[in-house]
């Protein structure tokens, strides 16, 4: 044993082995599986990945994950059951959903809406489209780590889910919407409650810019990022605030417009970039848009019927029922027959939050639909993601998908 | 106000569109319609990507909306495969989305027939590269190949399941009650009753 050096400390024993001897770096990619459970993609979303380093070689999204078969139950169910399985597909833009089905069904039945039921679905459509904007504005932000914006957002959208119960009884899945018109009439406070709403809205949307246009980490994340451009997106199919970001002038509010659109006056914001900052700045404007018209339908509500007088589509109003047999009658075959719409097939489609949703729906006479397909924009809008992020790095993706705004439940039916 | 001035197709302007493509295919086209105000082409399979081609280059079809299927087991041929298609005025691909009286959006239904055995048509991913998935979901759900896919592999089931459910011999399962006058309709409705 070597005698102690008592000057100098004792050396340690070495835990240090010999360091391995450097291997080779792969070149082969790295293949990354993001999901399906995973906080950040907006649902039951998988996404294989390919890597160089952080660099993305190739995206590919497999979906199925929620798959349901929706459309299959479609034809099991008669067409106002159908308006309890729409919604549920596209979940975060439930009333939309509901009304592009019914209008599909309303095309087949050839059937005159008042101008009551009219008017207040455009006043729906429009709240349901701010919700779900407030979704996409909330869950991008806490994607990107600016976690406290969502609770923000999801206030203001409290609110609307109250006016939703208000008026349908369920807060997101009313079913408000038939066909013929509406399921009941308006209640008492509607109108008071989508006032002070609608007072409110600007405000806050002035308060999530405050936080997130201007703000250099915002920006950073998202110019730039997940471009597209217009003849890509027109080639992909790609519809609604991301067709738009890119210039293309598309929002079926115009192109075709239902419900009465045409009378409403209305910007559509239109951006040219293509990139995640472009969709979010567009998602904001939209919104202010909507509390416009919103403002515009609350003011002109009329007074009147709230679904068509035409029973065989419309069921009588109960009170009728003690008084008339053919209310009785009217009611016991729409319940226990349904509706039916005379042969033939229609297509509706309108400009959901998200993008041109669209209900085929063929009719064979009987109550129950022979075939029923959603177009869903989800579904198209999701095969633009690779583009969008080859060639980016990994981070970015996270930031493509936000900026996309998915659902799920709608991508897999 | 009508439901039909809502949620339209984009009115009937696509109509002349649709008779010139008929005048081009004579005999393969099988019908030309507007029902509910909705321009429709019913035609020939094997003139379907030329006849789109066509639509594209000459007419400013440059947008595949949605593609499916509808199963009708009792008609010879069993399949028709449906398609929508938008014509975007010039104004929209500049950037305004409000179109005019003489420069409308234009939308049509293209029909195609297709019989069980050889449940094939071409693919239009040549043509519009959104056709990829709205395809793949149609073999998926109904089992119809599309020629020249250059992925044809389920999408929304998994890989391993067995069979095409929209068809309508794919049962429902869910035990429908069975009354004595609606056994038969049943019966023909499921292909093999839960034991």
């Amino acid at each position: 044993m070597e005698p102690l050096d008592l000057l100098q400390p004792p050396a340690p024993p070495s835990r240090r082995r010999e360091a391995p001897a450097p291997q080779p770096v792969s070149d082969e990619p790295m293949v990354l599986n993001i999901g399906p459970h995973h906080p950040s993609t907006h649902g039951v979303l998988r996404v294989i990945v390919e890597l160089d380093g952080e660099t993305v070689i190739s995206a590919t999204p497999d979906i199925g994950f929620l798959h349901t078969g929706i459309e299959k139950t479609f034809e099991a169910k008669t067409y106002v059951k159908g308006t309890t399985l729409a919604p549920r597909m596209g979940y975060l833009s439930p009333i939309n959903n509901n009304l592009v089905y019914v209008l599909a069904v309303e095309k087949l039945l050839e059937a005159e809406i008042p101008a009551r039921a009219m008017v207040t679905r455009v006043l729906l459509a429009e709240l349901d489209r701010i919700a779900s904007h407030l979704v996409y504005i909330g869950i991008f932000a806490l994607d990107l780590g600016a976690s406290s914006l969502m609770m923000y957002t999801f206030r203001e959208r409290e609110q609307i889910l109250d006016i939703m119960e208000m008026v349908g009884g369920a807060r997101m899945f009313p079913s408000y919407i038939r066909p013929g018109g509406l399921a009941y009439d308006l209640p008492p406070g509607f109108e008071e409650a989508v006032d002070a709403l609608l007072t409110k809205m600007p405000a806050a949307l002035d308060q999530y810019e405050r936080l997130l246009t201007d703000n250099p980490l915002w920006k950073q994340r998202t110019r730039g990022v997940a471009a597209i451009n217009a003849e890509q997106a027109l080639r992909l199919g790609v519809t609604g605030a991301a067709l738009r970001a890119t210039g293309i002038g598309y929002d079926l509010r115009r192109a075709a417009p239902y419900c009465g659109y045409e009378e409403y006056d209305f910007d559509v914001p239109m951006h040219t970039d293509g990139d995640a900052y472009a969709r979010y700045q567009l998602r904001i404007a939209e919104m202010r848009q909507s509390v416009r018209i919103a403002r515009q339908a609350l003011d002109r509500l009329p007074d009147g019927p709230y679904a068509t007088a035409d029973r065989k589509i419309a069921p009588p109003p109960k009170h009728e029922l003690a008084t008339s047999m053919e209310a009785v009658i009217h009611h016991f075959k729409l319940w226990t027959e349904g509706l039916k719409p005379p042969p033939g097939e229609a297509y509706a489609a309108i400009e959901a939050p998200r993008g041109e949703m669209g209900f085929y729906v063929v009719s064979d006479g009987s109550g129950r639909p022979y075939r029923v397909h959603m177009r869903s924009p989800s579904f198209v809008n999701l095969q633009a993601l690779e583009p969008m992020v080859k060639g980016r790095m990994v981070a970015d993706l996270v930031t493509a998908v936000a900026s996309l705004d998915p659902v799920l439940g709608e991508v897999d039916r | 106000m009508s439901a039909e001035e809502g949620a339209a197709l984009g009115t009937n302007a696509a109509m002349p569109d649709l008779h010139a493509l008929a005048e081009r295919l004579g005999d393969a086209a099988l019908a030309v319609g507007a029902p509910l105000g909705q321009p429709t082409l019913l035609l020939e399979c094997g003139k379907l990507r030329e006849s789109v081609k066509w639509l594209r280059d000459e007419r400013g079809y440059q947008f595949l909306r949605s593609v499916t299927a509808v199963d009708f087991p009792e008609v010879e041929p069993r399949f028709q495969v449906v398609y929508h298609l938008m014509a975007m005025p010039q104004s929209a691909l500049d950037g305004n989305p409000t179109p005019t009286a003489d420069a409308p959006f234009r939308a049509l239904r293209l029909k195609v027939p297709v019989s069980a055995e050889d449940a094939c048509v071409d693919s239009l991913v040549p043509l519009y590269e959104t056709a990829n998935w709205l395809e793949r979901e149609v073999w998926d759900l109904f089992g119809i190949d599309f020629a020249d896919h250059p992925d044809l592999r389920r999408i929304l089931l998994p890989e391993t399941f067995e069979g095409h459910p929209l068809r309508k011999d794919h049962p429902i399962e869910y035990e429908e009650v069975a009354f004595s006058f609606n056994q038969d309709e049943i019966h023909r409705r499921k292909a093999f009753a839960k034991k």
